[in-house]
């Protein structure tokens, strides 16, 4: 769900997935394999912008899919499912994070944090100059290391918000607080960035 | 008073208020019902910077003219999207813009699927490709080999339970209470006088010892090269019916339970046992033992199993006396008796059945 598509794309995008689902229901297994396919990037995405290490990102997606499956016995058909895969990927990050900090403050691994720091992210694949690509680079480092400092929940908003483009209503649905709880916090996280960021510029 | 925290947020937002302003302000916000929660707990509390505060909030009401008409009436109409919020702060626009930007190019060509589907429950299609890639992977096995290696650990792990907690037993008072016989007496004074007090953790041992040579011989000669996907189908979520199905019709049906079972009672007669030394030879009394918990259970079965055994060993089959025991004992037919009152664990399994001979044949194993 970027933020370029139409009400009508999602509505659309949401029948293809019911009839997977369907399928998969049915008996076919294989229709599950489209459902993966078709979010795997963007739910990649969404848990790097979380763990912001491209291994655990990759190993909390997986299992994000496979918890999924697990219960889709569970899952009402007229719901979202990416709503839902969402939740579950980003309770399944909040959850390693949490873990991350919990082993960070016994003094085990204090290097992960910074373990992986942009090695998830691509280099000149906007076709700018090396220069700018790497001013690019070098912002959006700033920015990751920011978000790091944001609250688990901060971090979440922005992220569904400004990288996945979810509704107000898609973001309620997946962090499961009130619409009014999404625009306050979403408030509150971009100014806490921003100042994050000013601050270290100044 | 309609209006007033609005008008107060827009001067906080100009740099105009007062502090007692601000602090009307922050009283009213924390009242304000239209608010969330989360809002009128923590804002204009950060002093370094109410006017971002007051932008924040006249938003979230839906009256800030900063955002124009059309974001107020998005955020006053619910769930629609807002957008054109971004646009109106190009600070953010920019933040926003290369976090979107580079992290989905982080996700771009990221493949999990083929990890996910390998993850995935064997159910239903996947019924078949299981039967076919555990048929590829094991193909035969040694079922006697794995049995025997099963069935090693359980004897010292037994016998340290037996020991550890019922010690040298007092067998004929336990096979006299087993029995419910109406005068215990003369069968306790009988066993008594022939096996005396036991070694429980030697004999069970030996009993033990005695059947898993028999057994595994039997799986080895019953089970020999075995059907894997079949087993390992077996195992899986019987409410799938695909792979049921699937595999019946791949693998056909092996009744494993029923062959066991089969061959044991055929075995039987290898598995009569002799009293072992430890009970023929009568030691020391000891102290009376501890009677308490699954072991007394299973020492008291493994008591009757060893006398009413004992009693296919007699000419003419049950109903005769035990070569070497007092005369007076009578011992009751296999389908008269009764076992009454065992004591034994919730993860004991005890199950009952007549042999060819008529034997009674105990059998306990972990649930």
């Amino acid at each position: 769900m970027t933020a370029a598509m139409t009400a009508e794309d999602r509505q659309a995008s949401r029948e293809a997935d019911r009839e997977l689902l369907e399928a998969v229901l049915e008996g076919d297994n294989t229709a599950y394999r489209g459902l993966v396919e078709k979010y795997q990037g963007r739910v990649y995405s969404m848990v790097y912008g979380m763990v912001r290490n491209r291994e655990d990102a990759r190993d909390i997606t997986q299992e994000a899919f496979v918890k999924a499956y697990r219960n889709l016995a569970g899952f009402r058909l007229e719901a979202s499912f990416y709503t839902w895969l969402y939740r579950i990927a980003m309770n399944l990050a909040i959850d390693y994070t949490r873990k991350r900090k919990r082993r960070e403050i016994a003094g085990f691994d204090e290097q992960i944090a910074a373990k992986d720091q942009d090695g998830g992210i691509s280099e000149l694949h906007h076709g700018d100059s090396p220069r700018k690509a790497l001013e690019r680079k070098q912002l959006l480092g700033r920015i990751m290391d920011a978000m790091q400092k944001l609250s688990d929940d901060q971090r979440q908003v922005i992220l569904l918000r400004e990288v996945e483009g979810l509704s107000y209503r898609e973001i309620s649905d997946v962090m499961e607080i009130p619409e009014g709880t999404v625009m306050s916090r979403l408030f509150y996280a971009r100014k806490k960035l921003q100042k994050l960021l000013s601050d270290e510029r100044g | 008073m309609a209006g007033t925290l609005e008008t107060l947020l827009e001067r906080i937002r100009d740099g105009h208020a007062t502090p007692d302003e601000v602090a009307h302000a922050r009283d009213l916000v924390a009242g304000d019902a239209r608010l969330p929660d989360e809002l009128r707990e923590v804002a204009l509390t950060d002093t370094d910077d109410l006017p971002g505060d007051a932008v924040g909030l006249l938003a979230v009401l839906g009256a800030d003219p900063l955002f124009g008409e059309a974001l107020r009436d998005a955020v006053a109409s619910d769930g629609v999207e807002v957008a054109g919020l971004e646009e109106a702060d190009s600070a953010w626009q920019a933040i926003a813009d290369v976090l979107r930007e580079e992290l989905q190019a982080v996700g771009e060509g990221f493949e999990v699927a083929d990890s996910v589907m390998m993850r995935l429950p064997p159910a239903w299609a996947y019924g078949p490709v299981t039967a076919e890639a555990v048929l590829g992977e094991a193909g035969e096995v040694d079922v006697a080999g794995e049995a025997m290696a099963a069935l090693g650990a359980a004897p010292s792990l037994v016998a340290e339970a037996v020991a550890f907690e019922a010690g040298p037993v007092d067998v004929a008072a336990a096979v006299a209470a087993a029995l419910g016989h109406a005068d215990p007496l003369p069968v306790a004074d009988a066993v008594r006088t022939e096996a005396g007090e036991v070694d429980v953790a030697g004999t069970v041992l030996a009993q033990l010892d005695e059947v898993a040579l028999p057994l595994a011989e039997a799986v080895a000669a019953e089970g020999g090269t075995v059907d894997v996907a079949d087993a390992v189908l077996a195992q899986l979520d019987e409410t799938v019916l695909p792979i049921a199905e699937a595999v019946g019709e791949e693998a056909g049906e092996v009744d494993v339970v029923g062959d066991v079972l089969a061959t044991l009672g055929l075995e039987s007669k290898a598995m009569r046992p002799t009293l072992p030394a430890s009970v023929v030879a009568p030691p020391e009394v000891p102290a009376a033992p501890a009677n308490r918990g699954w072991a007394l259970g299973a020492v008291v079965m493994a008591a009757v199993a060893l006398l009413v055994l004992g009693v296919t060993q007699t000419p003419g089959g049950v109903g005769g006396t035990m070569p070497g025991v007092a005369s007076e004992i009578v011992f009751a037919a296999a389908g008269d008796v009764v076992v009454e009152d065992l004591d034994y664990a919730d993860d004991v399994v005890v199950m009952q059945a007549e042999g060819d001979e008529g034997a009674v044949i105990l059998w306990m194993e972990d649930a």
